[in-house]
């Protein structure tokens, strides 16, 4: 799948593979910060993952999800994930 | 680079329910009061991942907590009993006292919040146990916290070591993530609340689980005692958007969900549960289970763990598809209180029950760390061992529950939390402010990463610890594979110095956290490898494969970590009698451990 994310200095793409037949936006930005991109900034620190904590939204092709909740067929062809609101701290990350 | 300075009397590191206890019992103290946390109040720590219930005695259930239909019969010496036991008796009995004399009013005043805030918890007055769920656990917490405006709250900073001046704890050192400026806590005495430590890939906890409060601690001056024991349950490995999960915990209650699998590995052969009445649990006693289906599942997951991992089915073929659609329906509408339509939080259960459906009806589980028994070596009053003015409370103690929890996580934040606090406080009123002798040489091992240009990725480090965790320092154990997950840990720990960056922003820079988190992870895991490699018997949630008896005579004591320079030194503590006294009987395994002498049944 092409993941398109817009970090603070502009679109980036990304090729991940379908790690599942249904992955979460979570599990799409673990794979690019740990494989193809490290200076990646994503909601991670303090991350329930499963839906409860409420604080790793970000838009999905323009609609506000939670990461860790939404899910994205493998076969999606291309994905944009972008920043909640304008008040990005750095990448994905707004401030709280 | 500049540093804010934040003064108070006492400082809490952490922002759950331990944390919020003890800075509420602090304030009443007349302490002044800063809490800081990873996460934010109410929506941090494992404090919001709770499955299920908390309890306490019946007695104080109906007299502290005004719960009339509470089961009588449970009683206060009960709830001791079964602490020192499920303790397989290396916990400390002054503190299991402690749990039972101090937790129900500490529960009675969360239970305040609740009603407060407006959230729902259902009491179940047999096992004397409340129902609940993580976001209003949360919320209670969080009002708790607001109807005491006067506690100073930084949320989002990650506390990275304790300041000492001349050996006694003057407070703080952390960053806030977002920005990645420091800041210098001053305070007089300062509580550790951070949890418990999760060194393993499956996670069904919160990622703050890396052992930040132990290790500070270590760093500190501090002990960690028990650290080879580590509570484990069942936990979705697939589907994917399901994973860590701890549903297959619950669905393994028939009163929640009534189908019952047939356990198997992934070649299909039968994991067996001897259907024993020795085995039997009654409801106040039902973590024992827990404890029960590691040892049981285990033995045979243990003999393919070199193909497999850890890895099994729960197997529902036994059951019509409506069967199984229908069972996870009113699974749903028992949640409703808790959970959106139909869901158990992120999880569409009719999406799971037709996954599980169309895979062969089987759900694919692996054991998930859900708290770990070991942590800050604490005395009576919660002061930490070797460093005075420091203090802990919750997870991030070790003590309690010794080599297996059957009491309550909530239960234990709740009521260490209350007396630290007015410990902490106490020691505050006599104490003089100091200047930290460390912050400079704790400041730059802090930023020594976001100025290399080459070394090893924290992401690479954080992947290396994970696996050699899940291969040799898991839920069954055997000493060759202790030995090389020992060595592994001890190489890797040795690179961890080293470190460096892709990005040397310190603007919400994960890799510079985890740089931080790896560290603390690392002493952790090594304190607990090494103990677990030493300890050559079974003992409640350590189960050798090698040594499957449980040797009162030779094993009856704690293994206590503590750091001298960058290595970990290792003492035995002898638990004392001074309540009940030690039975030094040997016996063969775990299972008949627990029938003899949690349960009663031989
Ligand atoms: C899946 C799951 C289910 C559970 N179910 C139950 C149950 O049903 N009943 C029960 O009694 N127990 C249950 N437990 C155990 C229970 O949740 C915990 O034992 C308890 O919540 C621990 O509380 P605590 O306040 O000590 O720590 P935590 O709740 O873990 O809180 C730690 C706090 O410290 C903060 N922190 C961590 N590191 C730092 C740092 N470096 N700097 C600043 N702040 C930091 C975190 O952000 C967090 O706010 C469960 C645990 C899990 C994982
Ligand atoms: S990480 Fe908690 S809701 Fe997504």
């Amino acid at each position: 799948m092409n993941v398109r994310i817009k970090k603070s200095d502009g679109l980036k793409e990304y090729q991940v593979p379908a790690l599942s037949p249904s992955m979460t936006v979570m599990d799409i930005l673990d794979y690019v910060y740990a494989n193809l991109d490290r200076s990646l900034a994503y909601y991670r620190h303090s991350a329930c993952n499963q839906g409860i904590c409420a604080r790793c939204a970000v838009k999905l092709d323009g609609k506000t999800v939670l990461a860790c909740a939404a899910q994205v067929p493998g076969d999606a062809g291309t994905i944009v994930i972008e920043p909640v609101s304008d008040k990005v701290v750095r990448d994905l990350v707004v401030a709280s | 680079m500049t540093m804010h300075t934040v003064t108070s009397d006492v400082l809490v590191i952490g922002g759950a329910g331990a944390a919020v206890m003890a800075a509420v019992s602090a304030l009443r103290q007349g302490a002044s009061v800063t809490l800081a946390s990873k996460g934010r109040v109410g929506r941090s720590g494992n404090t919001i991942m709770v499955g299920g219930s908390f309890g306490i005695d019946g007695e104080s259930a109906r007299e502290v907590c005004g719960e009339p239909e509470a089961n009588q019969e449970y009683t206060r010496e009960k709830l001791f009993h079964k602490l020192v036991t499920s303790a397989f008796q290396i916990g400390d009995q002054r503190m299991e006292r402690h749990f039972v004399d101090a937790a129900p009013a500490a529960v009675a005043e969360l239970l305040g919040w609740v009603k407060d805030a407006g959230q729902v918890f259902k009491f179940m007055p047999k096992a004397s146990r409340w129902r609940t769920s993580g976001r209003p656990f949360g919320a209670a917490l969080r009002h708790g916290l607001k109807t005491h405006s006067a506690i100073n709250v930084c949320e989002d900073v990650m506390v990275t070591d304790v300041l000492t001046s001349g050996g006694t704890a003057c407070g703080a050192l952390g960053f806030d993530v977002y920005s990645g400026e420091l800041t210098r806590f001053k305070a007089k005495s300062v509580i550790l609340a951070t949890g418990g430590y999760q060194p393993f890939s499956l996670q069904n906890s919160i990622s703050d689980m890396t052992g930040d409060g132990i290790a500070m601690a270590l760093r500190a001056g501090g002990s960690a005692v028990d650290m080879e024991f580590l509570l484990f349950i069942g936990t979705i490995l697939e589907p994917l958007y399901a994973k860590g999960s701890l549903l297959p915990y619950l669905l393994s209650i028939p009163a929640m969900f009534a189908p019952r699998p047939k356990v198997t590995d992934l070649d299909g052969v039968e994991l067996e549960f001897p259907d024993d009445p020795r085995y039997r649990v009654k409801p106040a006693d039902t973590k024992v289970n827990k404890l029960f289906m590691t040892y049981f599942y285990g033995k045979g997951i243990w003999k393919k763990w070199e193909k497999y991992g850890n890895a099994f089915y729960y197997d529902y073929s036994a059951y019509g598809d409506e069967e199984i659609r229908q069972a996870f329906r009113t699974f749903a509408d028992s949640q409703k209180t808790w959970h959106r339509k139909g869901h158990y939080h992120r999880i569409d259960l009719d999406q799971l029950a037709g996954d599980i459906i169309s895979n062969g009806k089987r759900l694919k589980v692996g054991f998930g760390n859900e708290y770990s028994m070991g942590g800050v070596l604490v005395g009576p009053d919660f002061a930490a061992h070797g460093v005075p003015g420091l203090y802990a409370a919750g997870e991030v103690t070790g003590g309690l529950f010794g080599a297996f929890r059957s009491g309550d996580g909530l239960t234990e934040m709740l009521a260490h939390g209350a007396t630290a606090g007015e410990s902490a406080a106490a020691f505050a009123k006599d104490a003089a402010s100091r200047d930290a002798d460390d912050l400079e040489a704790k400041a730059a091992w802090l930023e020594a990463p976001l100025t290399r240009t080459a070394g090893l990725s924290p992401v690479d480090a954080l992947a290396r610890l994970y696996a050699l965790c899940d291969k040799g320092f898991n839920y069954y154990r055997s000493g060759r594979e202790l030995a090389q997950a020992y060595a592994d840990i001890g190489a890797l720990r040795a690179e961890l110095g080293g470190m460096a960056l892709s990005c040397p922003s310190r603007k919400y820079n994960l890799e510079w956290m985890q740089s931080v988190m790896v560290k603390n992870l690392a002493l952790c895991a090594e304190s607990g490898i090494y103990a677990a490699l030493e300890r050559k018997e079974s003992r409640g949630t350590h189960l050798r494969d090698d040594y499957p008896e449980v040797n009162n005579k030779d094993f009856l004591f704690s293994y206590a970590a503590s750091l001298d320079g960058d290595v970990l030194c290792y003492a035995e503590r002898a638990p004392q009698e001074t309540f009940l006294p030690l039975d030094r009987t040997v016996y063969p395994n775990i299972a008949d451990c627990i029938a003899q002498t949690i349960l009663e049944n031989a």
